[in-house]
């Protein structure tokens, strides 16, 4: 497979990834998940002040060929969401581990230990 | 025969003793009626493995993403669907169509045959013409909707769909052989002429040098490409000066072809090539080097969405069981023709319809895509509609079709969708809510 796993961030089998940066998570789709889906043409983002537990769905992503639920790898309260994607939902194809961030998080507890890294995801989608 | 009888003599103002009624009894016919056939019935098999078509491997060797379709595994997209569909938009794009079904009708018998089968006028078809017609059932509902081509003065190409294939095959096998009921009002009724014709299934190894698959070549810089292949100039003359609907037998870049000016994408220069299925994959890379770009599923129902055409399953039959009129394409029933199967329940249908199915956009980008069977409702909340298929069109808005009462279906009239329903988690669902029932929406699309 020729997608990028950026080696500072952290990766679900789900196929979110996580930036930790002090208490805030930012947390995307992959690239791999992006070509997955194909052209995505609608994004539904939680309001900011919404809170979520670890594992919750937050959101749905969808495209020309299915409805995903995107989960959260970490537990916390909304503090921002991605409204550009409001009418630019294809900025998850271009720039999926950039402007096509979903939302960030004031986390609850910052380990995330238990997450993939980037080789170990990698891996994953190659097993795939 | 009474010749002589008294045309008064009953109520019904006819003299039901005479020959009026060409092939049929008179409604005072007495003597001895044929048994009464049995209904078509039909349950798809139990796929026993997933088929593939002649391109399987090209489609993987050039980055096809894979799916199931219609028992078959065939390409969904190459590389993003909207830059497939806008290919065929602005330039052209090329699509393995060959999992359709393609039949052939030969011999004097042939075009009666057709046009008891079908709802258009098989007879009016000139050589080197075609059009789209419908197979209805006795309960006037599509077994199939097709495309038939007149090749020759007595043989006609019939283009159906993959999904239907099988079951095409033995709805028509089944009248030809006597055994499935033609006319609920004289159930006994088999059609006359079967041995005027043979019916042949054009993909079945049997028919040898004369197997056919369909390719389809679509968009305006078609001709263009097509034109690309070697050949004589009488035959690229016959390519160029095709008309719409035309359909025509060449030979380019050395592979025998049918080729027919039609398509499902909604574009006017558009090919349908019928080929050899061992010499397909190779004309496919020919024409991909020439410049047509691999489009997959998804942009041929993209494509076919935002031109308004229906789909079996969705506008056609399928869980609303529209009929041809219902899909808005009721002109492809000629209801002048004296007989052709399920002609009554169709014409009974159409005295009490009170839907047909229209096209939506919605006016906001990034809006939640809607799904078949998603309520439509107008200003007041009412619901009026339902969705039957909805895509992207080529400016990026989510467009579609939905089945809508005539009294909501005015051109510019706001409605809409509740789209989503199928994610609802209280509450009734919405895709349970009936035509007129109140819907409590709190929609999150402005009218």
């Amino acid at each position: 497979m020729g997608n990028t796993t950026p080696a500072d961030l952290k990766y679900t089998k789900n196929d979110e990834w996580v930036r930790l940066e002090g208490g805030t998570a930012t947390i995307g789709i992959t690239d791999y998940a992006q070509e997955q889906l194909n052209d995505i043409v609608y994004v539904e983002l939680p309001d900011v002040g919404a809170k979520f537990p670890k594992g919750e769905s937050f959101g749905v992503v969808e495209s020309v060929k299915a409805a995903s639920d995107v989960y959260t790898p970490v537990g916390g309260t909304i503090s921002a969401v991605n409204s550009g994607l409001e009418d630019q939902p294809e900025l998850i194809n271009t720039d999926p581990y950039g402007e096509g961030w979903l939302v960030k998080f004031t986390v609850d507890n910052a380990d995330v230990s238990d997450l993939l890294d980037a080789d170990a995801y990698a891996a994953y989608c190659e097993s795939r | 025969m009474n010749v002589k009888g008294d045309w008064q003599a009953d109520s019904t103002g006819y003299a039901a003793q005479k020959a009026y009624f060409v092939g049929m009894n008179g409604a005072n016919y007495a003597g001895p009626k044929p048994a009464a056939l049995p209904l078509f019935t039909w349950e798809e098999p139990s796929p026993d493995g997933m088929k593939t078509t002649t391109l399987h491997a090209l489609h993987q060797d050039m980055g096809a993403k894979m799916v199931e379709f219609a028992g078959y595994d065939m390409p969904v997209w190459y590389s993003s669907v909207m830059e497939e569909h806008l290919a065929v938009r602005n330039g052209a794009g090329i699509f393995d169509v060959s999992h359709m079904g393609t039949f052939d009708a030969t011999g004097p018998g042939a075009a009666a045959f057709l046009d008891t089968v079908t709802t258009n006028e098989v007879g009016k078809l000139a050589i080197g013409e075609s059009h789209y017609t419908y197979f209805l059932d006795v309960n006037g509902i599509p077994v199939d909707d097709l495309m038939i081509y007149r090749v020759a003065e007595e043989r006609f190409l019939i283009v159906v769909n993959a999904s239907n294939n099988d079951k095409n095959w033995a709805w028509l096998n089944g009248i030809i052989s006597g055994e499935v009921q033609i006319d609920p009002a004289n159930p006994g009724r088999r059609v006359e002429g079967v041995d005027r014709f043979v019916l042949r299934d054009l993909r079945d190894p049997a028919v040898g040098a004369e197997m056919r698959v369909d390719i389809a070549l679509q968009g305006p810089k078609s001709t263009d490409i097509l034109l690309q292949l070697h050949g004589s100039d009488a035959d690229k003359t016959k390519v160029s000066k095709l008309p719409w609907a035309g359909v025509t037998t060449v030979t380019l870049g050395g592979y025998d072809l049918i080729v027919s000016r039609t398509g499902y994408t909604g574009e006017r220069v558009a090919y349908e090539l019928f080929i050899h299925p061992d010499k397909a994959p190779a004309l496919f890379k020919d024409l991909v080097e020439c410049g047509a770009v691999a489009c997959g599923l998804a942009a041929r129902d993209s494509l076919r969405t935002e031109a308004g055409l229906p789909l079996y399953g969705h506008e056609l039959a399928g869980p609303l069981t529209l009929n041809p009129a219902d899909a808005g394409f009721g002109s492809y029933v000629k209801l002048w023709k004296p007989f052709f199967v399920g002609k009554a329940a169709f014409a009974a249908h159409e005295r009490e319809r009170d839907a047909e199915v229209v096209r939506f956009r919605m006016d906001n980008k990034g809006a939640r895509p809607a799904h078949q069977g998603d309520p439509m409702v107008d200003k007041k909340g009412r619901v009026v509609g339902v969705v039957t298929s909805c895509s992207i069109d080529t400016e990026g808005y989510q467009l579609g079709q939905a089945y809508v009462k005539v009294t909501a279906a005015e051109e510019g009239a706001g409605v809409a969708v509740f789209a989503g329903s199928g994610r609802t988690k209280a509450g009734k669902a919405p895709g349970e809510l009936g035509m007129g029932t109140k819907c409590q929406c709190q929609s999150r699309q402005p009218f």
